[in-house]
């Protein structure tokens, strides 16, 4: 079955390298931009205004109710041709828009949880000392909601990390998009495990370090 | 793959050379002014896509409609292609869009005297790219189907080496079992894969599956062929089917785990197209007509056919023996 699958990276390890940049810049990425759609999206879940907690609640379950690749897919197709003036634009930002939002839905998810773990005296104590709603939410929920949820959102990016490997359906430079590269050189099996490989590393590596962020952060307790 | 080495020894190098940039993959190919001579492009050249000194059709394009009329509008031709199939669109060492596909669009781009764009995806979505106007044309190693007649406006046909027998369709089999094979009818009852929308999806459904009285026939369809192969290898399939020059690449770089079963499709029921065609969206006749006076031109004046062997060079296919 041609070469083995050591000769095959020690050949073409910097495809690889630069396949698994790709994945890590993209998983970041989609991450940071779910973040911040995420916590407003959470925030407009928790509103008392029903018709904004219900279209959050709508946009959570619509992104996590499809799959991946038909939004991407969607994004892809149909965002160029509802605007066409979109259509100059590289293909990468539909995949990273569609990797984002999907991403913006189980954040929102998570910090919704974060800021409900949150004591209900928390915000009973700052409003009585006359704190404004939006004030007692900054200063007093959010800080130590985000100390609920740095372990999870870290387990959100090394999810993502997995999910990227869609984008290589768009040609993307990421780690699964090495197969086709190398596919094309005759190369079918061998780059497979090699990405495997990579993946696997990737991911335990960070879920060792989001092990030690949780220690860390445990200290203040 | 004795003659690749040093191909290959390079790519280390090649690679690091791409920038991070994360998805190369939309490649603006810029016209270049540097000449080369004639035809035989050198290949280091990294403007080996260059084809200013060729001649080019007398092209009326003053009544342009269309997309047509966009793109000399907006002087930029994006040809969808799905890069997975060297020599006629793969991705080479230096991370550029080549094969002799690619080269008969930019030709078709200075013809058009615009830039070329390249649109990258999986094969289907070559398709829709074309379809929903991402694309102006797309070529990606299309053979005439009844179904793309009726859905796309297509080129005329263009053979890319009219001595070899490439435009001829077959079916690959683990080696040691080419003997059990001495026609199509051999195939009924086995497992067979291949690339879905391919031409030899149409092949085997004509040729073998209409065979089958008993529908024991299996026909699995992938995404792209190095699937169809690890199911050969993995064996999943009985046999995998493919155009002849792929097929003998994959035998040849299988290292004795594949046999060419040594059975042709027939093609003489598919008509006078031979060879390839490039597609555009239906209606577009301004369009393909313009495709199919370079392609005329580029066929005439034997520009395909040494696109197509600087290609195969450059992919580091070597001849069959």
């Amino acid at each position: 079955m041609g070469k083995g699958i050591l000769e095959v990276f020690i050949q073409y390890w910097p495809v690889f390298l630069q396949g698994a940049l790709g994945t890590l810049k993209f998983a970041a990425i989609a991450v940071l931009g779910g973040t911040v759609v995420g916590t407003l999206v959470s925030i407009l879940h928790l509103s008392k205004n029903r018709l904004l907690s219900g279209f959050a609640g709508v946009y959570v379950n619509v992104l996590r109710g499809t799959p991946l690749l038909v939004q991407m897919y969607i994004s892809y197709f149909f965002i160029p041709m509802v605007i066409p003036a979109l259509n100059s634009i590289d293909k990468i930002y539909y995949v990273l828009f569609a990797l984002t939002l999907n991403s913006s839905a189980y954040v929102s998810e998570v910090i919704r949880g974060g800021i409900n773990a949150v004591d209900k005296g928390q915000t009973e104590a700052a409003r009585s000392l006359g704190m404004s709603a939006k004030n007692c939410m900054i200063r007093i929920i959010l800080p130590q909601a985000i100390k609920n949820i740095l372990p999870a959102l870290a387990n959100e990016y090394i999810a993502m990390i997995k999910e990227t490997s869609l984008a290589g359906t768009f040609m993307c430079y990421e780690l699964m998009y090495t197969r086709t590269l190398l596919a094309n050189k005759y190369l079918v099996w061998q780059p497979l495990f090699i990405i495997a490989a990579i993946y696997l590393v990737m991911t335990l590596s960070l879920s060792w370090l989001v092990k030690v962020l949780e220690k860390r952060m445990s200290v203040s307790d | 793959m004795k003659n690749t080495n040093s191909t290959f020894k390079s790519i280390t190098a090649a690679f690091l050379s791409l920038t991070l940039a994360g998805c190369s993959s939309t490649a603006a190919v810029s016209s270049s002014a540097s000449s080369s001579t004639g035809v035989n492009m050198n290949l280091a050249n990294p403007e080996k896509l260059d084809c200013s000194d060729l001649v080019k059709p007398d092209l009326d394009l003053s009544n342009a409609t269309g997309v047509l009329a966009d793109v000399l509008e907006e002087g930029v031709l994006t040809v969808a292609t799905s890069p997975d199939y060297p020599p006629a669109e793969w991705v080479d060492d230096n991370g550029t869009i080549y094969g002799h596909e690619m080269m008969i669009a930019k030709y078709i781009a200075e013809c058009l005297g615009v830039q070329l764009e390249i649109e990258t995806s999986d094969f289907s979505s070559t398709f829709v790219s074309v379809d929903t106007g991402k694309a102006d044309i797309a070529l990606s190693g299309y053979g005439l189907k009844k179904d793309r007649e009726e859905a796309y406006e297509i080129s005329v046909g263009y053979v890319a080496d009219p001595e070899s027998e490439e435009s001829k369709h077959t079916l690959i089999v683990p080696a040691g079992q080419e003997g059990n094979y001495d026609s199509l009818d051999d195939f009924v009852g086995k497992k067979i894969m291949g690339q879905a929308n391919s031409l030899q999806e149409m092949y085997v459904t004509d040729e073998i599956l209409a065979l089958d009285t008993d529908g024991t026939t299996q026909f699995e369809k992938v995404a792209t062929l190095d699937q169809a192969i690890l199911g050969l290898a993995s064996g999943k399939c009985d046999a995998v089917a493919l155009d002849n020059s792929t097929a003998e690449n994959y035998v040849a770089s299988s290292e004795g785990a594949f046999a060419l079963s040594g059975v042709y499709f027939d093609l003489t029921p598919y008509g006078d197209y031979s060879g390839n065609i490039a597609i555009a969206k239906k209606g577009e006749t301004d369009m393909i007509e313009a495709v199919n006076a370079c392609l005329k031109t580029a066929v005439e004046n034997g520009y395909v056919h040494t696109w197509y062997l600087n290609a195969k060079a450059a992919a580091g296919i070597q001849e069959a023996e």
